[in-house]
């Protein structure tokens, strides 16, 4: 793979899930492709399969049939230690909940991925800027049950962002928050996205933001249609 | 923030979670080290009593019925200086309150009437203050003194067999066969157990009653002076030092051996027991020349019609040469019946038979030569001297232990002749003629004659002692000190048992704090997908959740095992409590191993590091995705798709498993039925919770119900959570099993006590005397209806359940296995005669008491062609090897603790046990309490104690009684945790379905229909548990009863059942009622509000 070729790509992507009788088909032969540094929003009713992308780009499922290349690589081929690496170096995860640890202050959660490679200093300097960034330098020795519901989304988006990850994958980031703070919310990605040179993908079923995108896509009967 | 302080973060926030997995591992470790110290208290206790009871005494020579000078200890100090021993006379006897005293009426029947010396005191830890007995004092134990109910100064009435120097039971031996000797002596001591109060050689932790006498006193009253027959001696000097010392210090005369030199020259070896060992005899012979000699009273010798009475024969003392048939007659039987040489002259005698009777038969010989009197007065002066008959002046006096006819006594020529000659011998024979006529199992040589240039008496005795070999005459040390630890560490590991019984409870804790955990892993899926989905990997994230549990089990672990001596302590009380009367008085002393706590932490640490790791690992299967669902459990992993094919084949497998071991039982392939029929049981439950699980595989993967209802849907609400499901259902499957099938085990032993293949032999009384009873019984129990059956007994350790220790040497039974077997009595006449059949290499065809003696007072297999063998040794000392070629077919006989041998191997090993001890009897069923009263009364002179055998078999069934009341209150315990579980897992459930419940109540259901489709749900998860258990433990229980002819009482079977049911139905009910009465409250509305947001 070259600096120039996509960072993500998906060939013929076939997923189903077993159900009942047969296999319940989500995802029918989905095609993608992003570079890095590129910002992708995907739209669809709900139980469409977004989610299901989302978790095949980030190696957290592995698809029925197809390949998932990150930098050239199939994700397929990983090994479990590998994709947990690949998770952790490579990728950002922002859920639509937020999954913070209960027993961890703002600033702890922040740094719980860098403590894979034991490099909590530098990860503890980091998180502090990233939440002051975000607007948390104040709540940062608060513990998730003290945060309001957009301010647990930032930490997670600080989380994410941790071990500067190539891509980020946001999975309805701005779903349980209002208007107000999901605007902020995707600013804020935006923002960041600039600043942290990332690639991000972005499941939303709320088109105002994904409209506020570059690329925006449908996922409509199992395939990727481009909008507009 | 490190990993570290992730840890401790997490710890500190799921604290419950943690508190759980170090509760669970605490009552785990509690259960398993209070058990384990119930084993080192019982070990403690018995090294302690073995200690106790030999004070300092290491080595032992016990002699039993023969007797050696007592000069022997002197001698051995002699030789080796290091060493100090002691010679004792130890008897058995009756010690009672004598007539018209002020204590109440009471009597020991076996007591140990030890008589001793100053330096016997030397042996015990603290020397009594009384320094030494004189003549007609005693000191007792405590136990014998609070038994008999006197105290120092009290006055206590003795009656003690007299032994002799020759058995008993030897033709010529004498006729006081029954003879006792009563004894008044006043009690000077108590003796504590540091004073030696315990003495005992006996490999057992029940005290004995001992009475202390003076040695010199007792064995003036015994007629038994300077003699003793158990020989002590401490760790002065090393095995092989007191070995050596022994042999050089022992005499012929120490052992009852002396020479006559008769003015001939001859010199003639004699025996104070009359009759000379065979390993003597075998020495003796060596030296050239010498020829042995056996002295007899033929009834009668006649010619033609002519006879004379009651005349002495000697085998031995004519021609070697001489034809078999041959006799030399003297000259006064020559002339008193016509009788000269060519002529056939008849011998009459008494014929000896095994079973001490005596049969009159006629012998001709052939007489080769008429000598003179003179050449006869030798063996006059040689004769052996008979007790009752060498020291009278009258024929009419003669009291020799044979029949004898006052016709025949009464006959004038004789009288004169005795008068005249003495015990001139008028005839004598062949020595191997009259040996197979006239030896007998106490031997066949009575003296042995020497030539003249054989040597002097010291040069003989030299010669002699350099030729026996002293082991073979049983003159040898035994390493007693080391046979009592060996007796408890070989005991049977109480330990091991507690464990063994608490392995439910255990076992409930540990699933139990499983579940707990699972449940908490439930509630940390997200955390841990969250992980996952940053790039922890599961390996790591495994790391990191045991690391965060790994304290709080090491917490449960430490403090469990520290409580766990407290528990250790209730279950020791428990247990003595629950012993019966027999065993109760031994007190269990508490003793901890640090080494114990430290074990049996570490193992319930492991076992909880193991479940939890199993939990973490199985939810870190789960994809990210299915842990950030939150919901992973309802999620089935992808490898239990697969293993739900593999589930019928597993219930086929167990099924065959079970059909198999069951018909192998059946067929008698397997001997040990309870195992064989348990195992199948156990099978058929696996195979029970294989179809469980398929078909909660079935619910799970089933099409919509063609008819559905709310049952039906809360049915198959158990598939959503199948392990979870299986597994609640498996843990009370598995506990309802083993409480139900192991408390049908407790046998109702009356229902087939009068059946002749039952523990009784269909005999309702069992009777032991202190003294033996000559003539098998028939003369005193004449009158009693019904067959009375004699036995022999040789006591040695009881290998039965009451002795904590490992029997090295158990109790010996001698029985007439024809009439037994005839009878069909306890066994089959093939049993019976198993015994009858020699075997090769000399070993001696043995049935073990009853089953439970085989299997745990032994730990030996039974069987004609791999029976195990046993070590003892026989009266002379040699080694002989027990086959245990069968065992009585029952769990429980009146025989329990002891070893059945053929009488006449028994008195063949053990001449000198005269008479018979011990006795089955007969007497119809409306009868038994008063004969039993009758017996005890009238026969106490001689020690009787009869019993109802069913009173016996209720006495050894107590310890097992005892066990399994133990293990239903274990099992209880364990049921109770199992019901914690059942109603915990309901709690959860419900938990989780909380707006479920909501939607339910929100969609118009009322209350009461909630509450019973949740009841129905749950007591299906309980009932399939119960019912799986209760099924399996029938078809392990049913024919099980009609292969054993056990009696269970289906009274208690049914409240054990009924118990199991309610505590798991009290359990779901308080579940189910605690969640739903905040729904059935009126102002649940925000409740169910709340419930449904949630969702």
């Amino acid at each position: 793979m070259t600096e120039n070729g996509p960072l993500i790509e998906l060939r013929d992507v076939h997923k189903a899930y077993p159900a009942g009788p047969g296999p319940l088909p989500v995802l029918k032969g989905v095609d993608f492709t992003l570079y890095a540094g590129e910002c992708a929003a995907i739209t669809g009713p709900s139980g469409c399969g977004k989610s299901t992308l989302l978790n095949l780009m980030g190696a957290l499922d592995a698809p029925t049939s197809g390949q998932v290349l990150f930098r050239g690589r199939s994700l397929l081929s990983l090994t479990p230690m590998e994709s947990a690496q690949f998770r952790n170096r490579d990728v950002g995860f922002v859920f639509q909940a937020h999954h913070l640890l209960p027993q961890c202050t703002a600033l702890e959660n922040a740094i719980v991925p860098a403590l894979v490679h034991k490099d909590a200093r530098n990860a503890r300097e980091r998180a502090e800027t990233l939440l002051e960034r975000v607007g948390l330098a104040h709540r940062m020795d608060a513990r998730p049950e003290q945060l309001s519901g957009g301010e647990r989304q930032r930490v997670a988006f600080v989380r994410a962002l941790i071990n500067r990850p190539a891509l980020l994958l946001a999975d309805e980031p701005t779903g349980s928050l209002n208007e107000e703070a999901a605007r902020d919310m995707a600013d804020l990605m935006l923002e960041m996205q600039r600043t942290e040179r990332m690639a991000i993908v972005i499941v939303t079923h709320a088109m105002p933001i994904a409209e506020r995108f570059r690329r925006v896509l449908e996922l409509k009967d199992g395939r990727l249609v481009p909008q507009g | 923030m490190t990993f570290f302080s992730l840890i401790l973060r997490g710890l500190a926030h799921h604290r419950r979670m943690h508190a759980s997995v170090a509760a669970g591992t605490l009552i785990a470790c509690a259960a398993l080290s209070g058990a384990l110290l119930v084993g080192d208290s019982v070990d403690g206790t018995l090294r302690g009593i073995a200690v106790a009871r030999l004070g300092r005494v290491t080595y032992a020579i016990d002699w039993g019925h023969r007797f050696f000078s007592q000069d022997l200890p002197e001698a051995i100090h002699r030789e080796e200086g290091r060493i100090h021993a002691a010679a004792v006379l130890a008897l058995r006897g009756i010690a009672a309150i004598p007539a018209g005293s002020n204590v109440p009426p009471n009597q020991i029947n076996q007591a140990n009437m030890i008589g001793v010396g100053s330096e016997f005191w030397r042996f015990a830890e603290e020397t009594p203050a009384f320094g030494a007995l004189g003549p007609q004092e005693a000191a007792m134990n405590e136990a014998a003194a609070r038994l008999l109910g006197v105290a120092v100064g009290d006055d206590i009435a003795l009656r003690i067999p007299k032994p002799g120097l020759m058995p008993r039971d030897a033709p010529l031996a004498g006729n006081e066969r029954d003879a006792s000797i009563a004894l008044l002596v006043t009690l000077k001591a108590v003796l504590t157990d540091r004073q030696l109060g315990r003495f005992s050689l006996a490999i057992n932790q029940a005290t004995p009653c001992n009475v202390f006498l003076d040695r010199t006193w007792l064995q003036d009253q015994m007629d038994l002076a300077g003699r003793a027959n158990l020989l002590l001696a401490d760790d002065g000097a090393d095995a092989e030092a007191i070995d050596a010392a022994l042999e050089r210090a022992w005499t012929l005369e120490h052992i009852g051996l002396a020479f006559r030199r008769h003015p001939s020259g001859l010199v003639q070896l004699e025996s104070s027991r009359i009759f000379i060992e065979d390993e003597i005899v075998r020495a003796a012979l060596d030296v050239p020349g010498t020829r042995p000699s056996l002295t007899y009273l033929a009834n009668s010798i006649s010619k033609d019609g002519r006879t004379t009475p009651y005349s002495f024969v000697a085998a031995g003392g004519v021609p070697p040469d001489l034809p078999g048939d041959a006799a030399i007659i003297n000259s006064w039987l020559a002339e008193t019946i016509g009788a000269a040489a060519g002529d056939r002259i008849e011998v009459a005698y008494m014929q000896f038979q095994p079973d001490n009777a005596f049969v009159e038969k006629r012998r001709s010989f052939h007489v080769s030569k008429v000598a003179s009197m003179d050449d006869f007065a030798i063996e006059r002066e040689l004769a052996p001297r008979f007790p009752g008959l060498s020291d009278v002046e009258n024929c009419r006096d003669w009291d020799i232990g044979m029949p004898l006819d006052a016709e025949r006594l009464d006959d004038a020529a004789n009288e004169a002749y005795w008068n005249t000659y003495g015990q001139t011998p008028k005839l004598l024979i062949p020595f191997d003629t009259g040996k197979e006529l006239w030896g007998t199992r106490f031997g066949s040589v009575m003296a042995v004659r020497f030539p003249a240039a054989a040597g002097d008496e010291k040069e003989l005795e030299r010669t002699l002692r350099a030729r026996i070999d002293e082991k073979k005459i049983g003159l040898a040390f035994a390493a007693v000190r080391q046979r009592a630890l060996d007796g408890v560490n070989q005991a049977m590991d109480f330990g091991g048992l507690m464990a063994a019984m608490s392995a439910f409870l255990i076992g409930s804790a540990l699933i139990l704090l499983g579940l707990l955990y699972s449940f908490g892993l439930q509630q940390r899926a997200g955390e841990m997908g969250t992980l996952m989905a940053v790039g922890y990997s599961a390996r790591r994230i495994r790391a990191l959740f045991m690391a965060e549990a790994s304290p709080s089990a090491l917490f449960g672990a430490v403090l469990g095992a520290v409580l766990g001596a407290l528990y250790g302590m209730g279950l020791l009380v428990l247990l003595v409590r629950l012993w019966p009367d027999s065993m109760a008085e031994t007190s269990i002393r508490f003793h901890a191993r640090a080494g114990t706590l430290v074990e049996s932490a570490l193992v319930v640490l492991g076992c909880t590091l193991i479940i939890l790791w199993f939990g973490v690992s199985r939810a870190a299967k789960h994809p990210a995705r299915e842990l950030l669902s939150r919901d992973y459990t309802a999620i089935p992993p992808a490898a239990s798709r697969k293993q739900r094919h593999g589930q019928p084949f597993f219930m086929v497998l167990c099924l065959a498993g079970a059909a198999a071991l069951g018909a192998a039982a059946l067929s008698g392939a397997i001997k040990d039925l309870p195992v064989a029929f348990l195992g199948s049981g156990f099978l058929l439950l696996m195979a029970g919770l294989g179809g469980h699980a398929w078909f909660l595989g079935y619910l799970g993967h089933r099409n919509t119900f063609r008819n559905p209802t709310l049952w039906k849907l809360a049915l198959a609400n158990l598939a959503r959570r199948r392990s979870r499901s299986l597994g609640v259902a498996a843990a009370i499957a598995c506990g309802c099993f083993l409480v139900l099938s192991v408390s049908a085990m407790r046998e109702n032993l009356a229902l087939h006590a009068e059946r002749r293949d039952s523990g009784t032999g269909g005999f309702p009384i069992y009777a032991e005397t202190s003294m033996p009873v000559m003539d098998g019984g028939r003369a005193f129990l004449k009158g009693y209806i019904g067959q009375v059956i004699p036995l022999r007994v040789r006591e040695g350790d009881d290998a039965g359940c009451l002795n904590l220790n490992r029997a090295q040497s158990p109790r010996l039974f001698g029985v007439n296995a024809e009439v037994l077997g005839a009878l069909d009595a306890f066994a089959d006449k093939k049993t019976w005669e198993t015994l009858l059949h020699p075997l090769q290499d000399g070993q001696i065809p043995v049935i073990v008491g009853d089953t439970n003696t085989a299997l745990w007072g032994l730990n030996k297999k039974t069987g004609l062609e791999d029976g195990e063998n046993l070590t003892i040794t026989d009266e002379s000392g040699q080694e002989v090897t027990l086959k245990l070629v069968e065992s009585l077919p029952m769990r429980l006989s009146v025989f329990q603790g002891a070893l059945i041998l053929s009488e006449s191997d028994f008195t063949r090993l053990f001449p000198s046990e005269s008479g018979h001890r011990a006795f089955l009897i007969e007497t119809p069923p409306e009868k038994v309490h008063e004969t039993v009263l009758r017996l005890n009364r009238e026969y106490s002179r001689i020690g009787m104690q009869a019993t109802r055998t069913l009173d016996r078999l209720e006495m050894f069934y107590g310890v097992e009684t005892a066990y399994l009341a133990l293990f239903l209150v274990l099992g209880g315990l364990g049921l109770m945790l199992g019901g914690a579980g059942a109603g915990i897992v309901a709690l959860r459930n419900l938990h989780e379905r909380q707006s479920e419940i909501a939607l339910l109540h929100a969609l118009g259901y009322d209350s009461p229909v909630i509450f019973h489709v949740l009841l129905v749900e749950h007591a299906a998860l309980c009932g399939t548990g119960i019912l799986m258990g209760a099924c399996a433990s029938a078809a392990a229980i049913i024919p099980m009863i009609l292969a054993t002819h056990t009696q269970i009482s289906l009274y208690a079977q049914t409240a054990v059942f009924g118990g199991i049911a309610a505590v798991h139905a009290a359990a779901i009910f308080a579940a189910l009622h605690g969640v739903l009465r905040k729904i059935r409250k009126p102002d649940s509305r925000p409740e169910v509000v709340k419930s449904l947001e949630s969702s």
